[in-house]
């Protein structure tokens, strides 16, 4: 027979895990995620959402350096956020944008649960390694 | 507002954590630490010389000896008090917990949870 005070953490911990699986198929079956996945669905058959992406990720590609070293030029700024604009601007981009933040605000309130209950910021502390980790 | 099925499971979820041992003795330790205003008053204390240290440093000044003195003993006191020093073990382990905890529910989803539920202004 198992030493049961070597068995009963293992088995919490193992409920704990099973009880994130459940919760991570409970926020697959939401109405939000399933119009996060037809908003998806619906970009990739979109050409003009296509073309508006392949040229905001040029651009992106082209300013590389200029972003990570933080020495972007006023008229370089101004380029991008044109840019992002004309791609925020086809519908089904607008579409997948407006799922993407419903599905997350969905999420951060079941983390807002967690985090009540256990006495911790449970987001803040999910990420390994801590925020850039 | 979330739906009644998915206020359960994380509410389900949220109890399971607190059985885990990570959580648990987290939770201990936590209402140890506010239970002994000896021990706040350790950590307080440590503070002050940290930061007069730290700022010491940043600006580019080599710290003197008193200060670092001071600092080491403050040190040492965290050290030497045990419900302190429990409650840095057992931040230290549920901070390891929870992310496998919220990997989990990534695996189901079939999407990155821990990004969904980072802070906008998150890095």
């Amino acid at each position: 027979m198992l030493n049961p005070t070597i068995q009963a953490p293992a088995q919490a911990e193992a409920g704990a895990l099973a009880a994130a699986a459940a919760l991570g198929a409970a926020l697959k079956a939401s109405p939000e995620f399933t119009a996060l996945l037809a908003a998806d669905q619906a970009i990739s058959l979109d050409p003009e959402a296509e073309a508006a992406i392949a040229a905001f990720d040029r651009l992106q590609q082209q300013l590389r350096t200029e972003i990570t070293t933080g020495l972007l030029q006023e008229s370089q700024r101004a380029e991008l956020a044109h840019c992002q604009q004309a791609l925020y601007a086809v519908p089904s981009v607008a579409a997948y944008v407006a799922a993407t933040e419903a599905f997350e605000a969905v999420c951060r309130e079941t983390a807002s649960i967690v985090s009540t209950e256990i006495g911790m910021d449970f987001a803040a502390n999910s990420r390994s390694g801590g925020c850039c980790g | 507002m979330l739906s009644t099925e998915l206020r359960d499971a994380a509410l389900a979820f949220s109890h399971a954590l607190r059985e885990a041992p990570a959580v648990a003795d987290y939770v201990a330790a936590s209402t140890a630490l506010a239970e002994d205003p000896s021990a706040q008053q350790v950590m307080l204390a440590l503070q002050g010389p940290q930061a007069s240290y730290l700022r010491t440093q940043q600006a580019g000044l080599t710290p003197s000896q008193e200060q670092v003195d001071q600092l080491r003993r403050c040190q040492a006191a965290v050290r030497a008090n045990e419900v302190l020093m429990n409650h840095l073990r057992a931040t230290n382990t549920v901070k390891k917990f929870l992310p496998v905890a919220a990997r989990e529910v990534s695996a189901s989803l079939g999407a990155d949870y821990v990004s969904m539920i980072a802070p906008p202004s998150s890095c």
